[in-house]
């Protein structure tokens, strides 16, 4: 690729998709700079790999997948562990929440495995099948993890009292 | 969806997520320098870049939905002036079940169980739901929907094209609200004659989230031209299946997936593996289900396509509809309507 066509893939990638991969990431990580460092590693990442996308949808596919994976081993990273606060355990920092993100923080109390599949399958409009291609994992899995993430966020909004 | 989890309200919050300006010119920056010092690397191994860049609105027209690619089918010679071929993709079939009269594969993405989870006993008795979710019997509605995401119309001259579902049980509902990229009147606005519903046992109306269920529509192509076009009618349309809940065996698949659904909302497992493995089990049984009452629904269905040219012509090919459930190994995959042309 030369120099030209270097400069149109990194402005077409952080124009097209560095949003989508920051809502991925802060869906995961549920901090607005952490899901920020997410994606500086994962574009990172894309520049070494570059060479082994074929399109724009295996592109996309790409990109989520990997925002996922990096965003949960940021989350496991050492340092990380050296700030835990009891609202860390419900997946939300307490310097961080978004006031206007009501049912957003609701579903981030979620377990990362529900919220990741409500994300993609709500907001993504990605199909069970894309789904479960992404996450590597089968479409009754991927059913199951719907099906038992909304029943847990049904619990967390009642708790919340949320009225849409 | 039931009223609990506002996928609107929840779209409009993620739609505020997003980078700033600064944080996008960081990552531009970061990139860039990456990029340097790749090419300054004074190693002796030559790097060859074989990655070519798609322009966005090339690829929206060429690539398929799916996360791999698939294969174009072009099942009839298109060189007559007034003339059409329906496109699609087959990609999800197996070989053996290919044949040159097919014209495409179609999933139903796991949305059909859902649809059914939505209506619950709950939303039953919601004044918003019980007018159309209730038929003669008082029986709760359920379909299974299948986004025809990939199915387009090529020709000259074409002027409208008109879908038609004939059998009773099937029908089309106009899903405009998958689109981000034009505006939820301007779609609708492409669809006419889209008003009847005879086909279903149920008075369906245009609901929060769903719209325009129909026996039959037509699309009006904004853009004419006397030189080849494509019509990319994908995902506005899905093509429904309802489970007519008047026949007796297919009631009791719906009693079925009624009772497993109870039993997966509350079993309570000891441990994350059993719970895994349990909800794996359940999840099949819906999933065969729903597959029993597609296969059954779906016989002899078919489509008329009709397609009016701008020289007062028209012409009308006639799909047949069956139905494909891939099982391996006892698990039940999505169900599959496959489009063919019928002789």
């Amino acid at each position: 690729m030369c120099a030209v066509e270097t400069e149109q893939f990194i402005n077409d990638v952080v124009e097209n998709y560095s949003d989508m991969m920051f809502r991925v990431a802060y869906n995961i990580t549920c901090n607005r700079d952490d899901a920020f460092d997410v994606c500086q590693d994962v574009f990172v990442k894309l520049m070494k790999n570059k060479n082994k996308i074929n399109n724009n949808v295996h592109l996309k596919a790409w990109l989520i997948r990997v925002t996922i994976n990096c965003a949960k081993n940021f989350k496991k990273q050492a340092y990380n562990r050296l700030t835990v606060s009891l609202n860390e355990l419900s997946g939300i920092r307490a310097d961080n929440i978004d006031d206007k993100l009501v049912l957003t923080s609701c579903v981030h109390k979620l377990p990362e495995k529900y919220k990741t599949a409500i994300y993609l399958f709500y907001y993504e409009n990605m199909s069970i099948n894309e789904i479960s291609r992404l996450l590597g994992i089968s479409e009754n899995t991927v059913k199951s993890r719907l099906v038992r993430g909304r029943e847990k966020l049904r619990t967390i909004l009642e708790k919340e009292n949320y009225n849409g | 969806m039931a009223d609990y989890f506002n996928v609107d309200k929840f779209a409009e919050e993620m739609d505020t997520v997003s980078l700033t300006q600064n944080q996008k010119e960081i990552l531009l920056d970061k990139m860039r320098k990456f990029n340097e010092n790749a090419n300054s690397d004074k190693s002796s191994k030559k790097i060859k870049l074989n990655y070519s860049v798609w322009i966005k609105s090339v690829a929206a027209a060429l690539v398929v939905a799916m996360i791999f690619g698939g294969v174009f089918v072009y099942t009839n010679s298109i060189n007559a002036k007034n003339s059409f071929v329906v496109v699609a993709s087959a990609a999800e079939l197996p070989e053996s079940e290919l044949n040159d009269a097919i014209v495409g594969a179609f999933s139903d993405g796991g949305r059909a169980e859902f649809a059914m989870y939505d209506f619950d006993y709950v939303d039953v008795n919601n004044p918003l739901y019980s007018t159309h979710l209730l038929n003669e019997q008082g029986k709760i509605d359920y379909f299974n929907f299948f986004n025809l995401s990939e199915l387009n119309i090529v020709g000259k001259n074409i002027e409208s094209v008109t879908f038609k579902a004939n059998k009773k049980f099937t029908y089309f509902s106009i899903e405009p609200y998958y689109h981000a990229e034009k505006s939820l009147e301007e779609i609708l606005s492409m669809f006419t004659n889209c008003d009847t519903l005879s086909n279903s046992q149920y008075d369906k109306n245009a609901g929060d989230g769903f719209n325009g269920y129909c026996d039959s529509f037509t699309y009006k192509n904004p853009d004419i031209s006397n030189e080849e076009q494509t019509l990319e009618l994908g995902g506005y349309i899905s093509f429904v299946v309802e489970s007519d809940r008047t026949d007796e065996e297919i009631d009791e698949y719906v009693k079925k997936i009624e009772e497993v659904y109870s039993a997966y909302k509350t079993v309570d497992t000891p441990d994350e593996t059993t719970s895994a493995k349990m909800n794996e089990e359940l999840m099949n049984e819906i999933t065969k289900s729903v597959g029993e009452i597609d296969k059954k629904t779906l016989h002899g269905a078919t489509i008329d396509i009709t397609v009016n040219f701008a020289d007062g012509s028209s012409q009308t090919k006639v799909l047949n509809v069956d139905f494909y459930q891939k099982v391996e190994d006892g698990v039940y995959y999505s169900p599959q309507i496959v489009l063919s042309y019928a002789d």
